[in-house]
């Protein structure tokens, strides 16, 4: 077996995966071996730069709280005022119903005057402005 | 990272001190994973303080399937990569200078001769990873750094499993080579 095939594995950190040939090849082949050691070492390293935290600015934790804060205030007050907005709306929409039927009932009236008009403007032979 | 069940709790419930604790016990973590995804300071501050007026609306989300650092890390990480989309919209060049990042002091060992060398190994990594092309480097920090499957990546990043799985093997040969003494020696 060429070393190729083998590489192409290696990468994957998985040696689960290296079929019978691979794992005898690597029992022979120093340069695999020396190469397979390097990608389990990486694998070590990388996996344990997650608990090397990074310093962060100094300001930071201040700005973050104080941003926290003033967002949570903002999303307090909208809430306050969504729920009075809510019953606010409730109302409303009750009114503009009986609105509506009433702005319905006028229109009805008013089509209904025209109506007449227009017919008795029509025997009588007297024009009305459009 | 770690965050006691109470205060996390606590926090889903609205207490505004469970809050603050909860963000001094994880922002260094979450600047941490968002330095290495973005690449500069000040974009990584950008994104910490996102993900906290993030995690105030979305932190009920949390049931405890997880364990509590893996979900931050993935939230942080959607945040993180949506400040990558606007960075490639608006065409902006990062220059990465993973040597001038410091290690936190918690995080160092109280051997000088210990700390002198996490803190070679740490900046050898991260400038090995920051050299690394944007599409690589994402990858090979949530999954090798920070433990996230493939199918979360892929679904983050907007991309096939089978793309990530190729991309993080590419991203894992360039690492050999770029780090091939400090691995052949470790």
């Amino acid at each position: 077996m060429e070393c190729a095939h083998g590489r192409e594995l290696f990468p994957e950190f998985d040696e689960t995966k290296f079929p019978p040939e691979v794992l005898s090849h690597l029992e022979t082949c120093e340069t695999c071996r020396a190469e397979l050691a390097e990608y389990r070492e990486l694998e070590s390293q990388l996996g344990s730069l997650a608990t090397m935290e990074i310093q962060p600015p100094a300001w930071l934790l201040g700005t973050i709280t104080e941003r926290v804060a003033e967002t949570a205030r903002r999303r307090a007050v909208i809430e306050e005022t969504r729920k009075q907005l809510g019953r606010a709306t409730t109302v409303t929409t009750r009114q503009i119903g009986e609105h509506r039927v009433a702005a319905g009932s006028a229109l009805g009236l008013a089509v209904l005057a025209g109506a007449v008009l227009f017919g008795r403007s029509r025997r009588s032979g007297v024009k009305v402005a459009a | 990272m770690d965050v006691p069940e109470s205060v996390i709790k606590a926090c889903q419930e609205g207490d505004q001190a469970a809050f603050e604790e909860l963000i001094r016990l994880t922002h260094a973590s979450v600047y941490s994973l968002s330095l290495r995804i973005v690449g500069n300071p000040e974009d990584a501050a950008e994104v910490t303080q996102d993900v906290f007026i993030k995690l105030l609306r979305v932190i009920k989300q949390f049931r405890g399937d997880a364990k509590f650092s893996t979900w931050l890390y993935r939230v942080t990480s959607n945040v993180a990569i949506t400040l990558l989309r606007k960075r490639s919209r608006r065409n902006v060049e990062v220059r990465m200078e993973p040597e001038d990042w410091s290690l936190l002091p918690g995080a160092e060992s109280s051997d000088p001769a210990v700390t002198a060398e996490q803190h070679s190994l740490r900046a050898r990594l991260d400038a090995a990873i920051a050299s690394l092309p944007e599409d690589y480097r994402t990858i090979v920090v949530l999954k090798d750094v920070y433990g996230l499957g493939f199918e979360e990546i892929a679904e983050q990043l907007k991309i096939q499993e089978g793309t990530a799985r190729v991309r993080l093997f590419r991203a894992r040969q360039k690492l050999r080579v770029l780090l091939h003494d400090e691995l052949a020696a470790g």
